[in-house]
């Protein structure tokens, strides 16, 4: 059985049709992106998979007792003087899930540490998060969702704020996450620095216009203009 | 007189425990409330409150009990409505509120005989405190207590990000629910001693206050707890000793404690 199983999706904004006959299912351990142009309606599947956004019809079916990472496109607190810190706010990722009585346990404390680390930010671990950078709070946000363990990782546009150095820091994290069993979806624009790590690739365009292998994808001229020149930019990275 | 000779009056004694209580309650809720911008619902519900007092005078003369209920429907009224787009949090509070004070005020000119009881409840005193008021200030300590330490950790996720909170299986309506019943009761209960006026305070001050000392969330609601827990106090025993009304002294000292704290954090701004 699938992960994820999308069958019939449409989604509408009042009377306007963001997504139309979306089919597609998610396996186990893929690395997928999700690729279109801005307002191709990538963040609406994004959050109807994920009950946010009530779907106008269609199936959503998620295997049994998965675990849901979500790094969001924008930030969901603009509130600069929201009091917490970097460390409450990245605990709530694994406290969330944790059974009756909830308390930071030892692990978790040590989980977060090494997020802290990897994410290069142990310097900001008690200050307060809306005194961060937008790239920062994306890291803080990053690792707070990592802290579940989440069996399937869904990020909308996640490298947007983070510089190029970070930005290859993040692939091989995800690469290594990917490597050991958490299945990826990732939206992006930025295909070039993604081009190592995807299996897959769904292009959107309120229906899904393409579906298939990356390198396929990269093959593919015939599917349109704009993932042409893409694609032809994505070779050139390669080279 | 001495500060200890206060104890000696029970009304002072029922007065303090009473206060107490339903500040650090209020000041719980008002730190999840005032961050999810909703702080404006206890003072909407305090204006629902004197409607709900004036239906319950004129039905008999245990009106808070028939005004609870009420003022906890609303509340959760309030929240489903905000809960969907087409109506903002403030605007479903502003709606609420003003059809509730229409109403009391309508409710007291037909029946003209509650005129001057109602208008009691507007400021409330610490004079008329009963041992009833004690019990269902228990009440709601241990409710909002117990609650506070079994989901400390959901409130904070689901009031710094719902979206994050939802996604993560917190059951975000749910908490809001009690959240919104809590706040119900607290109003209600806190109208004897503070009046429908000056209750939200208990609400608002303490979070406002806890935050220009810029620190996490858990710092920030004990220095919240701690500051409710002072104002009450001292604004008791000064209301007393002085003969000032209490809602207003503890307001006033809750202002002045803000000002300064605030005014401090300016400074150290603009030096450093
Ligand atoms: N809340 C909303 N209300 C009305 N229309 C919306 C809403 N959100 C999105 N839309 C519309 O739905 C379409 C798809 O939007 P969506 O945000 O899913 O695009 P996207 O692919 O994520 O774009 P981007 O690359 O800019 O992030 C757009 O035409 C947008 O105008
Ligand atoms: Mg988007």
């Amino acid at each position: 059985m699938s992960l994820l199983d999308v069958s019939q999706l449409s989604v509408k904004y009042e009377s306007f049709t963001a997504l139309k006959d979306v089919n597609f299912s998610v396996e186990n351990g893929e690395f997928l992106a999700v690729l279109g142009e801005n307002g191709s309606g990538k963040t609406t599947l994004i959050k109807a998979i994920l009950g946010l956004k009530e779907p106008h019809s269609g199936i959503i079916t998620w295997e049994k007792g998965i675990r849901l990472g979500y790094l969001p496109q924008h930030l969901n607190v603009q509130d600069r003087s929201f009091p917490a810190t970097v460390k409450e706010v990245i605990l709530t990722g694994a406290l969330a899930y944790q059974k009756g009585f909830k308390r930071p346990t030892l692990a978790m404390h040590q989980k977060l540490d090494t997020l802290l680390a990897d994410f290069s930010i142990a310097h900001l671990k008690h200050q307060r998060i809306g005194t961060l950078s937008g790239g920062q709070q994306q890291r803080v946000l990053l690792a707070r969702t990592l802290m579940s363990d989440p069996d399937i990782l869904i990020m909308d546009e996640p490298t947007s704020a983070l510089d190029s150095s970070m930005r290859s820091t993040f692939y091989d994290l995800l690469k290594d996450l990917n490597e050991g069993g958490m299945t990826m979806m990732l939206i992006t624009h930025d295909v070039g620095s993604a081009s190592d790590v995807l299996d897959r690739v769904i292009y959107l365009d309120q229906t899904i216009i393409f579906d298939g292998t990356f390198a396929d994808y990269c093959e593919n001229a015939a599917i349109s203009p704009y993932i042409h020149t893409h694609a032809t930019h994505t070779h050139e990275v390669h080279k | 007189m001495t500060l200890l000779d206060i104890f000696s009056y029970g009304f002072m004694v029922r007065a303090l425990i009473a206060g107490i209580l339903i500040g650090l309650s209020g000041a719980f809720l008002g730190s999840f409330l005032v961050l999810k911008r909703f702080a404006m619902i206890g003072q909407g519900l305090a204006h629902v409150a004197f409607g709900a007092v004036a239906i319950g005078l004129l039905l008999g003369d245990q009106p808070l009990f028939i005004a609870m209920p009420i003022v906890v429907v609303v509340s959760i009224l309030i929240l489903k409505l905000s809960e969907k787009t087409s109506v903002h949090g403030d605007a479903a509070i502003g709606l609420a509120a003003t059809v509730a004070m229409a109403l009391g005020t309508l409710l007291a000119s037909v029946d003209g005989g509650f005129q001057t009881e109602l208008n009691s409840y507007l400021f409330g005193s610490i004079l008329t405190v009963q041992q009833t008021d004690i019990w269902l200030s228990i009440l709601l300590f241990g409710s909002v207590a117990g609650f506070g330490l079994m989901y400390y950790y959901d409130l904070f996720s689901m009031t710094y990000d719902p979206v994050f909170a939802e996604v993560s299986t917190i059951r975000v309506k749910r908490l809001n629910l009690i959240l919104a019943i809590f706040t119900g009761m607290t109003v209600v209960i806190g109208i004897q001693l503070l009046g429908t006026i000056l209750i939200s305070s208990f609400i608002i001050f303490p979070t406002i206050i806890a935050m220009q000392f810029h620190q996490g969330f858990l710092k920030t609601l004990i220095i919240a707890l701690s500051f409710a827990l002072a104002t009450v106090l001292a604004g008791i025993m000064t209301s007393f000793v002085y003969d000032l009304p209490t809602g207003s002294t503890i307001v006033l000292l809750n202002a002045l404690i803000f000002g300064f704290t605030y005014s401090v954090k300016q400074l150290r701004g603009g030096l450093t």
